[in-house]
C-alpha cells in the first residue's frame, strides 16, 4: 500500500482514538449480551476517527480528493499528531533514547530525554523506534512516569516487534492509519468552515520497511483476519 | 490474581445510572418473592453508566490511558460509586460472617447507613476476599442491614463493609470508548461498566 502525503489543507479539529483489542472467543457478557473485549494486548490497534477542518471550499475539495485516493484501502497515511491532541505538552524536541526492547515488553527504558518536565503523564502518545525506517510504533504512556536521566515508562500496547536501541519521539509524532471503512469524502461546508470525518484504523510499522501485520506466531496476517476487529 | 485498575480519582461523572439487573432464565428458575417469576438472582449484578463531562487535555489523557488499560475481559476497574445525598464515607466491618445467599448482614456500626444507599461488602481491593460485592441497602434495623442482591460469596466476619462512595469493581462493556479530543480539552464521553463478578 502506498503512503499518501498528508494534505496541507487539512487541520485536525477533533481526534478520537482508543486501543481496540481482538474479541476473546466466547467473550460475550451473559448479562448485557454485548461483547467483552479480549485481552490479547499484542494485537491491540489504535482505532477511532479524526475530524478534519477546512477553511474554504477549495480546501475542502482538496481534502476530499485526497480522501478519494484512500478508498478501498488503496493507501495509508501518517497522521501528524501535534500538541493539544495528546502529545508532549511543551515546545522542545522531546526526543530521547531507549534501550533495546523485545516484542511483548510493556515497559521501556528511556535515557537522555530532552525535557524540562518532571513527570511524563499517562495518556501521552509517543513513537518508539525510528519512524524514518518504518520500524516505529505508536504507543501511549500507561501510567505517570517520573522523568530522570534513565527511567522506565509503562506503555500500551506492548511492543509488537523487537526494538533495537534508538529514539523515542514525544513531539510531532506520527501514527500510520488507513480508512477503517469507506468514508464519505464529500464532507460538509457551512459559512467559513468545512469538515470531514474519517474513521481510521492503525497500520502498524512492522519489520523491514513493509507494511505488514503479523499474527502472534509471527506469520503474515491477511486482511481477512482483520475481521476480528469487526472491520470487515 | 485479578488485576484491578483504579480509575482516575476524582473522576467527574454526570447522567449517572447504577442499576441492578437480574437476568431471567426462560422456562427455568423459580418464583422469588410474590412479584417476580423465573428470576435467576445469582446472576444479579450492577450496570454502571455515566457521562464524563469535558476535561482539560491533561486530565483527558489520563482518562484515555485508564480506559485503554481497562479494556479486556480480564481487567477489572475500580470505580467510585456515585455520591448520594447525605451519604458519608464510612468503613466499618462485618460483625458476623455473611453467608452466601444471606439477605441481611451484621455490621459493627450502621450509623452512616440509610435505605437506598449503595455500599460494598468486602474490600474492593482485597484480593483475599475475592470478589467484593456492590449492594444496595434496603433496610436498616440497628446494626442489621438488609441488602440487595443477597450475599454472593461467603464473607468472613471482620471484612470491611463500606458506605458512602466506596470503590466498586467493574468491567468495561463493549469496545473501548474513545475520548474525543479537541484542541485544549475533551468532549463528553459516555461510559458503561458491568459489575465484575
Amino acid at each position: 500500500m502506498p503512503l499518501a502525503t498528508w494534505p496541507s489543507q487539512a487541520k485536525i479539529r477533533r481526534l478520537d482514538l482508543a486501543l481496540q483489542y481482538p474479541k476473546a472467543p466466547g467473550g460475550v457478557s451473559p448479562l448485557s449480551g454485548r461483547q467483552i473485549a479480549g485481552a490479547s494486548t499484542r494485537r491491540a490497534l489504535w482505532v477511532g476517527e479524526v475530524e478534519l477542518a477546512a477553511n474554504s471550499r477549495d480546501d475542502l475539495q482538496a481534502i476530499s480528493a485526497w480522501v478519494e485516493q484512500l478508498r478501498g484501502r488503496s493507501g495509508y497515511f501518517a497522521l501528524p499528531l501535534e500538541a493539544g491532541f495528546a502529545t508532549f505538552a511543551e515546545d522542545n524536541t522531546g526526543i530521547g533514547e531507549i534501550t533495546a526492547g523485545d516484542a511483548g515488553d510493556s515497559t521501556i527504558t528511556v535515557d537522555n530525554l530532552d525535557t524540562s518536565q518532571t513527570t511524563l503523564a499517562a495518556g501521552t502518545l509517543l513513537t518508539v523506534g525510528e519512524y524514518t525506517n518504518n520500524k516505529a510504533q505508536l504507543v501511549e504512556v500507561a501510567s505517570d512516569a517520573a522523568v530522570s536521566t534513565s527511567f522506565n515508562i509503562n506503555i500500551q500496547p506492548p511492543l509488537r516487534i523487537n526494538v533495537v536501541s534508538g529514539f523515542i519521539h514525544l513531539a510531532s509524532i506520527y501514527g500510520r492509519f488507513r480508512l477503517r471503512e469507506d468514508a464519505d469524502g464529500a464532507g460538509t461546508f457551512g459559512i467559513g468552515y468545512g469538515a470531514i470525518v474519517l474513521p481510521i484504523i492503525e497500520v502498524p510499522f512492522i519489520d523491514d520497511g513493509f507494511s505488514q501485520l503479523l499474527d502472534d506466531d509471527g506469520a503474515d496476517l491477511q486482511d481477512d483476519d482483520l475481521a476480528y476487529l469487526g472491520d470487515d | 490474581m485479578v488485576a484491578i485498575i483504579s480509575s482516575p480519582d476524582p473522576l467527574p461523572k454526570r447522567n449517572i445510572t447504577l442499576q441492578l439487573v437480574t437476568p431471567t432464565r426462560g422456562g427455568g428458575g423459580g418464583l422469588v418473592g410474590t412479584s417476580r417469576a423465573f428470576e435467576v438472582r445469582e446472576g444479579a449484578r450492577f450496570l454502571y453508566s455515566f457521562e464524563v463531562p469535558p476535561l482539560l487535555t491533561a486530565d483527558a489523557l489520563g482518562l484515555r490511558a485508564w480506559l485503554n488499560r481497562c479494556a479486556g475481559g480480564a481487567r477489572v476497574c475500580g470505580i467510585r460509586l456515585p455520591v448520594e445525598p447525605t451519604s458519608t464515607f464510612a468503613s466499618t466491618t462485618l460483625s458476623a460472617e455473611a453467608t452466601a445467599g444471606d439477605e441481611t448482614i451484621s455490621v459493627a456500626s450502621a450509623t452512616n447507613a440509610f435505605v437506598g444507599q449503595h455500599m460494598v461488602v468486602g474490600d474492593s481491593f482485597d484480593l483475599a476476599n475475592d470478589p467484593s460485592q456492590v449492594c444496595r441497602v434496603v433496610s436498616v434495623a440497628g446494626t442489621t442491614i438488609g441488602i440487595e442482591p443477597p450475599v454472593r460469596v461467603t464473607t468472613a466476619s471482620g471484612q470491611p463493609a463500606i458506605f458512602g462512595q466506596p470503590f466498586g469493581r467493574f468491567r468495561m462493556v463493549g469496545e473501548t470508548p474513545a475520548v474525543p479530543l479537541v484542541n485544549g480539552r475533551s468532549e463528553p464521553v459516555q461510559l458503561q461498566f458491568e459489575e465484575a463478578i
